[in-house]
């Protein structure tokens, strides 16, 4: 069982789909272009192309203008025992509840009996993970989760009755945006636009395990659900930008802890400075801030003044506590 | 001159580049030292090739620098995948995969001779018997052939197993790779059957996600099987910071994850300095398997009875397990949040209210060093710390004043 193995190249994938698209039909050389461009590396078609056309892989062939496969009809490749190595894996974690019901994941289980799970979910420590995650065996988390899955995939509006972060109970129609979990807080969240008669109202991120029911929504719209707008209307308008000193092993630490967002990095010789741009999500300002307070003096950030200005505010609140 | 080529025959060689390219970014050609220019420019031209979009370019002191930017939080599917899916193989192993594929769906039960000539018959290309042997062979232990014997001759059939056939509902179960190709463990392993269904993930987002882990992948598979097995292991460990190569061996027990710093590590006992320690996965280079461990059980029990009192990955030094306390300010009417806060993420410390809006926050901790963190990270609300380490309670206080002048410049009005 290898896990780096040419057999899951991508390479084997878009020769599969051209050899299937293929099978019965001709296809021009465009097309074959397309399915390389739209499913390869920037750089695979300069060598699939030849290859591929040219004959050192013998498996189409010219048929007029065009081409066709070579094989008897079209093909697809078996699960490995890799894979089922790793779907054992997988049903064992407690959160496969919320797709497959308990029936499925007896068959499966029972399907994979004689395969030796890839990894053990137990045999890896999660020691900062929050200890309020969602309740994922919840009978009644689930059927939130899967009613909000069925819309979102089904881009339909539903009617959610949630509890607030205070406590407050709150009902609106939701159209489900995105989906998002978060490894950190154990917890899923649905993005979303609020609508009323039809019109967006606001955007809104909602805890699944705040939610206490979930129905179709009496509410239409007639606009197209578009993701990029929605991340627009929450993206910073300027990143924050932070000077990382080099002691403590600041600039590694620093590195890896902000991976996870958009960032780039310069180092200025002159001053032997790094500084860092990071791009955030407008409702994440808190998170990102807390973050850089844990650095403590081996970050300082340089701007935007309004950020700027909140940081200040909690170090002079810091300095009275302290009298320092 | 050799010709350049997009697939790679070794992952260990790009997954450092790719690394630095991601979770650094800063570092132009002239950075990358430990191999030949050559080296990085090849590599450097692979990573623009898999990444596409995500490699950006910078121009500071009058040098380019290349980096991958991205908002994990916006990606559906991690793009530091593209390098499993990046393999080399040969005309050979390309052409035999479809040929065997397309016989082996419409015909059961052939040996190597039959399935030799009808390669040779159906396709026009003629190889010799060992060539289909050997790949046959391969393909029976990736579980994509079966093989059966017959007499003295082993005949060969295509699996049966087809993600279809193994439930009963195949778009639940597609929900399913789609959240756990990037959670899981070995993620990469949910893309590879996605691929194979030509479907990908229109569904999740992944925040806090550390898509850099993909790259430790293969060490950790490594490590998991010594552990699965109970064996003990050594490898070499190559810490960016040290120009030293370590050459470590224990008994690995557990893999510890941080989601906050982005950090995985093998803990591992030493039994010649006795104790538990843990190594980074992304500073491990090879890993080996050794014998297998007589006393196993008894360390994984040692080391599930400390890890209440590790705060991250450390186990503290001579003088450890203290008791470290901090009092912090919070406003009862507007802030209930904040104890909220200290109760999910304080690792099960404790929590007392003494005065009206002041609470006590005690843990025992081998090494209070490691919690000044999230300490740090309620600035504006600390009224006090206690370590029971000296050297921890000057450096919050200096540091704390460093913060004051850094940002206020000793103004506080």
């Amino acid at each position: 069982m290898e896990l780096f193995s040419e057999i899951y190249n991508c390479y084997y994938n878009v020769i599969t789909k051209i050899l299937n698209t293929c099978s019965n039909t001709p296809i021009s050389k465009e097309d074959i272009s397309k399915i390389i461009k739209n499913n390869a590396f920037c750089e695979s078609a300069f060598y699939i192309f030849p290859k591929l056309i040219g004959g050192d892989w013998n498996l189409i062939t010219k048929d007029k203008e065009k081409f066709i496969s070579k094989l008897k009809g079209t093909i697809k490749r078996p699960v490995t025992l890799l894979e089922k190595s790793w779907l054992k894996s997988i049903i064992q974690d407690k959160r496969i509840s919320l797709f497959l019901k308990d029936e499925q994941i007896r068959v499966l289980d029972e399907y994979l009996s004689d395969i030796e799970p890839l990894f053990n979910v137990n045999d890896f420590y999660n020691y900062d993970i929050f200890s309020d995650g969602d309740d994922y065996e919840n009978p009644e988390y689930i059927r939130n989760f899967r009613s909000i899955l069925y819309a979102f995939k089904s881009k339909q509006a539903v009617t959610i009755s949630f509890e607030s972060s205070k406590g407050n109970r709150i009902t609106g129609n939701y159209i489900p945006m995105k989906i998002e979990y978060s490894n950190k807080n154990d917890k899923f969240r649905v993005h979303t636009f609020r609508i009323y008669h039809g019109k967006i109202r606001n955007t809104e991120i909602i805890n699944i395990g705040r939610v206490k029911n979930v129905q179709a929504s009496k509410e239409s719209f007639n606009f197209s659900l578009n993701i990029d707008i929605y991340e627009k209307i929450n993206k910073c308008k300027e990143p924050v930008v932070i000077e990382i000193s080099d002691e403590r092993n600041a600039l590694e630490r620093c590195m890896l802890n902000f991976a996870s967002f958009q960032k780039h990095t310069e180092y200025h010789k002159d001053t032997e400075k790094y500084i860092t741009h990071i791009y955030y999500d407008m409702k994440d300002e808190t998170e990102l801030l807390i973050r850089i307070l844990s650095f403590g003096p081996v970050i300082k950030v340089l701007g935007p003044d309004r950020f700027l200005n909140i940081l200040k505010k909690r170090i002079k609140r810091q300095v009275e506590l302290m009298e320092i | 001159m050799k010709n350049f080529s997009e697939l790679i025959k070794n992952f260990d060689k790009i997954r450092d580049y790719m690394r630095d390219f991601f979770v650094y970014g800063f570092k132009s050609r002239s950075n990358f030292t430990e191999k030949s220019l050559r080296t990085y420019d090849n590599e450097k031209r692979r990573i623009e090739s898999y990444l596409g979009d995500c490699i950006k370019y910078n121009n500071i002191n009058g040098e380019k620098n290349t980096f991958i930017s991205l908002d994990s939080s916006s990606v559906t599917e991690n793009p530091l995948y593209s390098v499993w899916k990046a393999k080399s193989f040969t005309n050979n192993d390309i052409m035999l995969h479809f040929y065997l594929l397309d016989i082996l769906t419409y015909e059961s039960l052939l040996d190597i001779e039959q399935l030799t000539n009808k390669i040779c018959e159906r396709y026009g290309t003629c190889f010799d018997t060992q060539t289909v042997r050997n790949k046959a062979k391969e393909y029976v232990k990736e579980g994509i052939l079966n093989s059966c014997k017959q007499g003295r001759k082993l005949y060969y059939s295509l699996s049966r197993d087809f993600l279809k056939t193994l439930v009963n509902n195949y778009d639940d179960i597609l929900d399913a790779l789609k959240y756990y190709q990037a959670i899981a463990p070995f993620g990469v392993i949910g893309s590879y059957i996605l691929d194979n269904e030509q479907n990908k993930n229109d569904i999740f987002h992944f925040k806090h996600h550390f898509v850099v882990h993909t790259l430790e992948d293969k060490v950790l598979l490594e490590i998991l099987k010594a552990i699965q097995e109970k064996r003990e292991i050594n490898f070499i460990n190559k810490s960016p910071r040290s120009e030293y190569i370590l050459k470590v061996s224990g008994i690995p027990l557990k893999i510890f994850v941080s989601n906050q710093t982005g950090r995985r590590y093998v803990n591992i006992y030493n039994k010649r300095r006795k104790r538990f320690v843990n190594y980074r996965l992304d500073y491990i280079k090879s890993v080996n398997i050794l014998d297998i461990c007589i006393e196993y059980d008894f360390f994984k029990q040692k080391l599930e009875k400390n890890l209440d009192k590790c705060w991250g990955v450390s186990f503290g030094n001579s003088i450890r397990g203290k008791t470290f306390c901090a009092k912090f300010y919070v406003d009862e009417e507007r802030e209930l949040y904040i104890l909220d806060r200290i109760k999910k993420e304080g690792r099960k410390g404790t929590l007392k209210k003494v005065d009206k809006n002041i609470y006590i926050y005690s843990k025992e901790i081998f090494d209070t060093n490691e919690i000044m963190s999230w300490i740090k990270s309620f600035t504006g609300r600390i009224i006090s710390i206690e370590s029971g380490d000296k050297f921890v309670d000057e450096r919050f206080y200096s540091d704390m004043k460093k913060m004051k002048e850094m940002h206020l410049g000793g103004d506080t009005d």
